[in-house]
């Protein structure tokens, strides 16, 4: 049937392009990326030979707490902190924007205002709390000019904190836009029924707003989670000697100065397995959240 | 319990006016300080200029870097859309195996921290011979920027009728004509909007492009390399620029789509 | 002789391994409204669809004019369809809309002017000619939908239950105007609907189907009044089906197939004698008060619950009564 055989081929000739490109520039690449982690690190260039030495580096607890494992450890912390952070600060925000505004301009007005920093620079927001947190930055300058203080704090800039406030910040719009979503789609008036049958703003929040608005809570928390486990601008910038080496940057060193490229990919591998795991498993965990049942949550 | 009610309210509203200083401060300080006669950045403010501004445009490696991510971020687009946009509408006309899996590894790049992205492209296209410079962020900016054309443009191919086509065809359209008369005009909106989103992500990414530039800077990377070097206040102009043409960006996106908003929701 | 200008033979699609439509066969006359009725799902869809060319059939040949148009895709067949939803383009005016057809098949600028006017003016759209559809109410989305259809003059027009997301008084004014436009055009109308009523009102004939199969084709008057299989009695109207045999009803020699028998509500009559030499008696179960008419649930000897339309009044719940009904008005129909 000579008509099929056009339509097959306009079918595959409009889809091959695009199949093409992910194949070859992406799904190539990071099971290339697999193999090269099983590879050898010689003396003048990578060999092509099978070893395990790369996952047995990166596992292995003998260097104390410097070894590879606590740091992921280590980095795991600081993204949680992030993810709970970003997730705690986000939410009033997408709440009130959704429930608490009624006026359609203004809901637009505060929409667009929550919007524009995810289109802000990202290294312009990390910078920016190196000027604000420096020694001779702007909160230190203030307090003294407040007599607060009278020698500048080194505490605030070049630690955990630094780097996990400019995260937080940075991530916070990653967060705020699937939760937003998830507040936008409950139905108005599963809230009016809410209340019609007796609860007041307090438990229909509970009962009603809340879990339906869970699905966007998880993929914002994920998100943020997975960004923060493979961020090495922000401790480069921010983590000063102390909190400068998250795992991400044992991987930016490994293409670097140390020039260990099979190591690297190896760690990279394991940072992709587990941030692959976490997706797995929050699409799972959304799946099951949003089709929960809200007329037997309801008072 | 309507005193209960308008004191959760005040505390909702506190809560979100300090949600948006955190969010919003640090960049106004910037922006702020970017006209500050002062060369460190202290409190109080040491008077205002547009000096750094004029500093900034003479700073050669600075607007070489600029035009650099002007040119990957126009060029990556081009092929996001000459990629991606077929790509949608394959995936909207046809079911196939493996449509599924395809919807999810095209958004993978955004899904994963960039710093994988960028060694697995970086490892893949030393083996195929292609070093680090300008090819190599080209080609990693296009394959991340198709997960923002393809799904943006698929999702409004699916607000269209779906028996829209088939309308056309019975009206005597052939394949081109339904595609030039009827899809392509409902499609050209998301097509722009996607477009804008890319080359702004685009010109300010920096963990895939950190691996694939060798020595090709973009302008977030020289940023970094500036600050990394010691603070000139010239970083606070540039960084202040960027600033507002994001803001443009997104109030300009934000107005055109909200026109096809209107459509697609009469038209059925 | 009306001449044939459709012809379906054996016509069989299946998505996957249900199949939707298996075995349709018949025959569309020129000039007439035909329509396809049946519940959601019964397949008159997915025919109307094979016959527009959306849909390949999986078996069968599909005949327009006397050619075979099996295989030939939907822009090429002289059939156009009036969508359920309308599907007008956003994109275009009313006008350009009603033009489309006559656009790309290239027609010269002032004829097809003169064409889209007449369309405007035919279905009073003058007024909007230039409004995007976003623009216009339900009933005038509609017009415009037909006329878009009608300005390229089709052989056969194919209406896809145009007229479900109207509310009930335009859609009677609608049912009303469409058919004194196919008086008026003598287009032949292939329509498509699971109201039994609309198919009632405006059809020639009718092919009542079910379950991808044609259960019965005929006159609006031939499928309400001689049903011939359960399910079009039941479909078309209210019908009480009974066994012939326990009804004492006795089957002639050419039914022997059939034992069922189908009898309308209103051609049973209830007697309050309480004989009981009539075969079919029992007890009042409800009585429901219908405006000019009592409906009245009778529970037989069987067990089987009757349903008759009655107007005698004072008939009440409990009440031994007797069933007669008109010997000429029960058809025998098979399962």
């Amino acid at each position: 049937m000579r008509l099929h055989g056009s339509k097959d081929f306009m079918k595959y000739g409009i889809l091959a392009p695009v199949v093409i490109w992910l194949m070859l520039f992406l799904i190539i690449p990071y099971f290339n990326l697999l193999m090269y982690s099983f590879w050898k690190n010689g003396a003048f260039a990578v060999e092509h030979v099978f070893t395990l030495g790369n996952y047995t580096k990166f596992f292995s607890v003998k260097r104390g707490s410097s070894a590879p494992v606590w740091v992921l450890i280590d980095t795991f912390r600081i993204a949680l902190t992030v993810t709970v952070c970003a997730v705690v600060i986000s939410y009033p925000l997408a709440y009130f924007i959704n429930f608490g505004i009624k006026n359609a301009k203004f809901k637009k007005m505060f929409y667009m205002l929550a919007i524009i920093p995810l289109w802000i620079s990202y290294v312009m927001k990390a910078y920016s709390w190196t000027i604000i947190l420096g020694t001779h930055g702007l909160l230190n300058s203030f307090l003294m000019w407040a007599g607060i203080t009278d020698k500048p704090v080194g505490m605030f800039l070049y630690n955990d904190f630094s780097v996990v406030t400019a995260m937080v910040n940075i991530y916070v719009p990653f967060v705020l836009m699937p939760m937003y979503t998830s507040l936008e789609q409950i139905p108005k008036n599963l809230i009016d029924a809410s209340e019609d049958l007796g609860c007041n703003s307090v438990r229909t929040f509970f009962k009603v707003v809340f879990p339906l608005s869970l699905p966007g809570v998880i993929t914002g928390a994920t998100y943020a989670f997975t960004l923060s486990m493979g961020d090495f601008l922000a401790p480069q910038l921010l983590g000063g000697a102390t909190s400068s080496t998250k795992i991400a940057n044992i991987v930016q060193l490994q293409f670097g100065t140390s020039n260990n490229w099979p190591y690297g990919a190896a760690i990279g591998v394991v940072i992709l397995m587990l941030i692959l795991i976490l997706l797995a498993l929050t699409g799972k965990v959304e799946k099951h959240f949003s089709k929960l049942d809200i007329e037997g949550e309801k008072a | 319990m309507k005193e209960r009610n308008s004191f959760g309210k005040i505390i909702l509203i506190a809560a979100v006016i300090l949600v948006l200083l955190f969010l919003y401060f640090p960049v106004v300080i910037v922006a702020l300080y970017s006209f500050n006669k002062d060369s460190i950045n202290s409190f109080p403010m040491g008077g205002f200029t547009f000096h750094w501004y004029a500093v900034m445009v003479h700073n050669q490696p600075l607007t070489t870097s600029l035009v650099n991510s002007v040119e990957v971020a126009f060029i990556g687009t081009c092929i996001a859309i000459l990629i991606g946009v077929p790509g949608a509408l394959g995936m909207h006309k046809y079911n196939f195996p493996g449509k599924k899996a395809l919807e999810k590894v095209v958004i993978l790049p955004m899904m994963l921290p960039g710093i994988i992205t960028g060694i697995a492209i970086l490892t893949f296209l030393e083996m195929a011979g292609i070093m680090q410079g300008r090819l190599a962020v080209i080609l990693g900016h296009s394959t991340f920027l198709i997960g923002t054309v393809l799904p943006q443009v698929y999702t409004r191919l699916r607000q269209l009728d779906r028996n829209i086509e088939e309308a056309s065809q019975d009206l005597g359209a052939s394949g081109f004509q339904t595609f030039f008369y009827v899809i392509l005009p409902n499609i050209k909106t998301a097509v722009f909007g996607a477009a804008l989103l890319s080359f702004s992500l685009s010109l300010d990414e920096i963990p895939v492009t950190y691996f694939l530039n060798g020595v090709f800077t973009t302008l977030p990377i020289r940023i970094l390399a500036m600050t990394r070097n010691g603070f000139t206040p010239e970083i606070n102009a540039i960084c202040t620029l960027i600033l507002l043409l994001s803001v443009f960006a997104v109030i300009f996106s934000n107005s055109i789509s909200k026109k096809d908003e209107v459509y697609a929701k009469n038209t059925h | 002789m009306p001449k044939i200008l459709i012809k379906a033979e054996n016509l069989y699609k299946s998505f996957g391994s249900t199949p939707v439509v298996s075995n349709m066969s018949f025959e569309v006359y020129e000039g007439e409204f035909l329509t396809m009725l049946g519940p959601s799902g019964c397949g008159k869809t997915t025919t109307l669809r094979m016959i527009a060319g959306f849909v390949n059939p999986d078996r069968g040949v599909l005949e327009l004019d006397g050619q075979d148009i099996t295989g030939v895709p939907a822009n090429r067949r002289a059939v156009n369809t009036v969508f359920q939803n309308y599907v007008l383009f956003p994109n275009l005016s009313v006008r350009e809309n009603i033009g489309y057809g006559l656009m790309v098949r290239k027609t010269e600028k002032k004829e097809m002017k003169k064409r889209v006017d007449e369309m405007l003016e035919l279905f009073k759209l003058e007024l909007f000619a230039d409004r995007k559809p976003s623009q216009l109410s339900g009933g005038q989305q509609q017009r415009v939908a037909i006329a878009r259809s009608l300005i390229n003059r089709p052989r056969v027009l194919l209406l896809d239950e145009p007229l479900a997301a109207l509310d009930l008084q335009l859609r009677k004014h609608m049912q009303f105007e469409l058919k004194e436009l196919q008086r008026q055009f003598g287009t032949t109308y292939i329509y498509v609907t699971h109201n039994q009523e609309e198919a009632l009102t405006m059809s020639d004939r009718i092919i009542v189907m079910n379950e991808g199969t044609i259960e019965q084709t005929g006159t609006p008057q031939e499928v309400y009044n001689s049903p011939r299989t359960v399910f079009t009695a039941k479909f078309l109207g209210e019908s009480n089906i009974l066994p012939a045999a326990a009804s004492g009803i006795s089957i002639p020699d050419d039914q022997k197939n059939n034992c069922m028998v189908s009898i309308r509500p209103e051609f049973f009559h209830i007697t309050s004698d309480g004989r009981a030499d009539l075969p079919l008696s029992g007890e009042i179960t409800e009585v429901t008060f219908l405006g000019n008419i009592y409906r009245i649930g009778v529970r037989l000897s069987t067990g089987q619950t009757i349903y008759v339309l009655e107007q005698k009044k004072n008939l009440t719940e409990h009440m031994h009564v007797s069933v007669s009904y008109d010997r000429e008005k029960l058809t025998f129909v098979s399962q």
